[in-house]
């Protein structure tokens, strides 16, 4: 059977959008590592394939895109495809939630019903990108300051990390962008991204087992 | 009425709404911000949920208390630093 991961991408709006791009290094760094990848993409990543694509492949680790709240996660066209309501659907998994503050109800509770960890973000997950940039996420220097560190949490998981010690190694990246712009000083363009940066980083959290491993 | 429904609506003080305008104010133009939410919004976009103090204006306003409370208390500055020093 080997190691599976499922990833949604919806791409409706520039959020998405660079959310959808970014997680491409995610996909390759998975298929590097001989992991199968199931891509929800676009249209694809809507909440019935999504639950079906559970049940029938079994995915060991998951990572979600896109809008959330407390109590959902959402897909293409910022329809649920996440909820409470799904715990015996991922119940085992791993889940990598990238969304707005969904470790905050929706995380907690999933973990009730037998999810192994939970890792996402206590409120809303923001980050800064260059309007001129917007047609090359994947360019966008601004951007990568706070992609590249939530990209490392899954790349950490991919390496044979804990899901404990991911969260922590993806942190302390955020620390690192923060630290450069600190020496980088006020001139810095994006020297006001720090404020932004440590709130993404202390809100990011790692609920369940710690241990755990994909 | 619940703790949290009262930071929600209360007031934001003048000094301190002054403070996070300014501070937006130097943003390059040419940048953009997405929520997680769903918002996708620029620097002049943002100053105006300030100034009106809606849902999004009070967001940004704790994202920037946080961040200088971590920078007065020392908080920010101790986590990159123990970073840097074990690398």
């Amino acid at each position: 059977m080997g190691k599976l991961l499922l990833i949604t991408r919806p791409e409706h709006d520039p959020g998405t959008r660079y959310l959808s791009r970014w997680s491409e290094k995610i996909i390759n760094e998975a298929k590097n590592k001989g992991v199968r990848v199931i891509d929800l993409y676009r249209q694809q990543a809507e909440r019935k394939r999504f639950l079906g694509t559970l049940k029938k492949s079994s995915p060991n680790l998951v990572v979600l895109n896109g809008h959330g709240n407390e109590k959902t996660v959402t897909g293409h066209d910022g329809q649920d495809i996440l909820t409470e309501s799904d715990g015996c659907v991922v119940s085992g998994k791993i889940i990598f939630a990238r969304a707005c503050r969904s470790a905050k109800i929706l995380g907690p509770e999933l973990v009730a019903r037998g999810v192994v960890v939970y890792l996402g973000y206590k409120e809303d997950f923001w980050f800064k990108y260059n309007i001129r940039d917007i047609s090359r996420p994947l360019e966008d220097r601004t951007a990568a300051l706070f992609l590249e560190p939530s990209n490392y949490l899954v790349i950490s998981l991919l390496k044979g990390h804990s899901a404990g010690e991911a969260n922590k190694r993806s942190q302390e990246l955020y620390k690192k962008s923060i630290g450069r712009l600190l020496a980088e000083g006020p001139l810095s363009e994006d020297y006001d991204a720090i404020g932004l940066l440590f709130w993404d980083m202390i809100n990011q959290v790692c609920l369940g087992n710690e241990n755990a491993v994909f | 009425m619940p703790e949290e429904t009262k930071t929600q609506t209360a007031k934001i003080p003048k000094e301190v709404k002054e403070l996070v305008i300014a501070r937006l104010e130097v943003i390059s133009s040419e940048k953009g911000f997405s929520i997680g939410g769903g918002e996708n919004l620029t620097r002049d976009e943002l100053i105006q949920h300030v100034r009106d103090e809606d849902e999004i204006g009070r967001k940004v306003v704790k994202i920037e208390l946080t961040f200088l409370r971590a920078l007065k208390d020392g908080t920010l500055l101790e986590q990159v630093l123990d970073v840097e020093e074990r690398q």
